[in-house]
């Protein structure tokens, strides 16, 4: 097939319809809810290492700064409100699942940051003329898979933002143990893609925006029991959770684990654009 | 799985640049030292430039470095660059470039540049494992259809860093058109790209603006130059090309601004 011959977007969507036909059911907010203290303790790993590399990538081009106002779609944990607020001036996080915002509190107390507000909603439902362009920056990380119209969404993103608009994304971040594990309790069904990087990358340049690319490394480390705990909200969205079930990701996950704990270090794509300064489209 | 995998990368590559890898010989860029000297020295190594100080401001240049210019032509990135480190070795088979370089290097009295006359295909990579800080090649990967096996023999000769810039979107579009010479179907920079990050090579990219800028005589020698890369030049080729260069110059210089993504990552 000739490259331009790709539509990036119509590829989203394929990869999105993909792995809905392979679910049993979507992601509802509860779930976001359950794996809370488990991605905290992920991202927070380090000292917040993969907010603070992240944050140093865009601060090193000027993308955000100490008088910076920063949103965050999708906070999570407080995966960047944490490490942001130390630097920026303000962080905004846009959460819908009440378990997240407990942890974002909790992270933020024991961080000793009060700089922050929360917007207790999904990001589709945030009014965007409320806050147009009241931020210097809008970032989001490994959240925008949620989304199937992916373009209205970025429009909207840069809508909030009179600086820079910023996606993160893991590469290749299904890794071995996790590919190994679907193909214990799988067997043959393919693992379900999630569009991230690259496609994010094409899908921004295709539609004349000029994206700019790092890639940073951090470590990720987990208690096997809070993975365990991961693995069980992720394999209860495709098949049903029986006790057969729970025994092979617990006997892949202690072969893999030392005392008690799995780490890893992983890649991500720190993508950043001007969403004023676009490509002349042939 | 990859996720653009329903594009064979590797092929689209090799096809986009075939036709240009199989009539941009040496001879041919002998043929154009002349006018691509007079534009580099006219734009002040406006690219090269342009690519030194994005690593420079991502502090990773030192002083002590050993530099690798593959396809240096006359020096638009071997001279800015032997400003400010320590050796620029220069893989240049076109010996009418090479003497533009190191004419340059004369001019600014720089004595660390060196010159390699061969293509880099032509170098025994054995013989420079691990010597260089930094293997650039900027605006010439079109010469490798066999981009993935050239790019492994640079990290083989690299201790710290490859960097590969290319042009994004296609310059002088109208020209080209005119004149009935080859416009590339497909998006090379964005092809690249895909093809890197397709055999596991996950590059920073910066798109950086630049601009070459010619005088009048040099700018159309080298679009004369162009079109008898396909076919003998015409009366209505010449006229044409005076035609579009006096639309597009100001002050006696022909410029063209453009993008170039740059792609680079630290050797494993």
């Amino acid at each position: 097939m000739a490259a331009t011959t790709v539509d990036w977007i119509r590829n989203w969507e394929e990869i999105y319809d993909g792995r809905l036909k392979v679910m049993q059911r979507d992601y509802s907010i509860d779930d976001w809810s359950e794996r809370a203290e488990d991605y905290s303790e992920r991202r927070k790993t380090n000292q917040y290492e993969f907010g603070e590399n992240v944050y140093a990538a865009l601060a090193g081009h000027g993308i955000v700064g100490e008088t910076f106002r920063v949103i965050e779609v999708g906070s999570g944990p407080g995966t960047f409100v944490i490490p942001f607020s130390k630097h920026a001036e303000h962080m905004t996080a846009v959460e819908p699942a009440e378990g997240m915002i407990r942890v974002i509190r909790e992270n933020a107390r024991e961080a000793g940051i009060d700089n922050f507000d929360i917007i207790n909603r999904i990001w589709q439902d945030v009014s965007i003329p409320e806050i147009q362009g009241k931020y210097d920056l809008v970032i989001t990380s490994t959240v925008i898979w949620m989304f199937r119209d992916i373009m209205a969404q970025i429009s909207r993103m840069e809508e909030v933002t009179r600086g820079h608009c910023c996606v993160v994304e893991g590469i290749d971040s299904t890794d071995a143990l996790g590919k190994k594990i679907w193909h214990t309790i799988m067997g043959e069904i393919p693992y379900p893609p999630y569009p991230g990087y690259p496609i994010v990358f094409n899908l921004l340049y295709q539609n004349g925006r000029i994206p700019q690319v790092r890639i940073v490394e951090a470590k990720s480390r987990r208690s096997t029991e809070k993975l365990m705990k991961m693995y069980n909200v992720f394999y209860s969205l495709y098949t049903e959770l029986t006790p057969e079930v729970e025994e092979k990701i617990h006997s892949a996950l202690l072969a893999d684990s030392a005392d008690g704990l799995h780490e890893g270090t992983y890649r991500s794509a720190v993508v950043w654009w001007d969403p004023k300064e676009r490509r002349e489209m042939v | 799985m990859s996720m653009t995998e329903s594009v064979d990368w590797k092929e689209a590559w090799k096809e986009s640049v075939d036709e240009s890898s199989r009539v941009s010989t040496s001879s041919y860029w002998n043929s154009r030292a002349c006018d691509y000297a007079k534009m580099v020295d006219t734009s002040d190594c406006d690219h090269g430039r342009r690519i030194l100080n994005l690593f420079l401001e991502e502090g990773i240049i030192r002083n002590d470095w050993n530099v690798l210019d593959i396809a240096s032509g006359p020096g638009a990135l071997t001279l800015p660059f032997a400003e400010r480190v320590r050796n620029v070795m220069a893989i240049e088979p076109a010996h009418q470039m090479a003497s533009c370089l190191m004419e340059n290097a004369r001019r600014q009295g720089l004595i660390n540049i060196g010159v390699i006359p061969k293509t880099w295909q032509e170098v025994k990579v054995s013989d420079y494992e691990k010597q260089f800080d930094m293997v650039t090649c900027c605006h010439a990967l079109w010469q490798f259809p066999d981009l993935l096996e050239q790019v492994r023999r640079m990290e083989t000769v690299s201790r710290g860093y490859c960097c590969l810039a290319h042009g994004v979107d296609v310059s002088e579009r109208e020209l080209k058109k005119s004149v009935g010479a080859p416009i590339e179907g497909r998006d090379q920079f964005i092809t690249l790209f895909n093809y890197l990050n397709d055999e596991g090579i996950y590059p920073n990219v910066n798109i950086l603006p630049y601009s070459l800028m010619w005088p009048v005589d040099a700018a159309i020698a080298s679009k004369e130059r162009f079109v008898e890369k396909y076919r003998p030049l015409t009366d209505k080729d010449r006229a044409i090309i005076r035609e579009y260069i006096a639309c597009h110059t100001t002050d006696g210089i022909y410029k063209i601004p453009g993008r170039m993504g740059v792609l680079w990552w630290k050797v494993g």
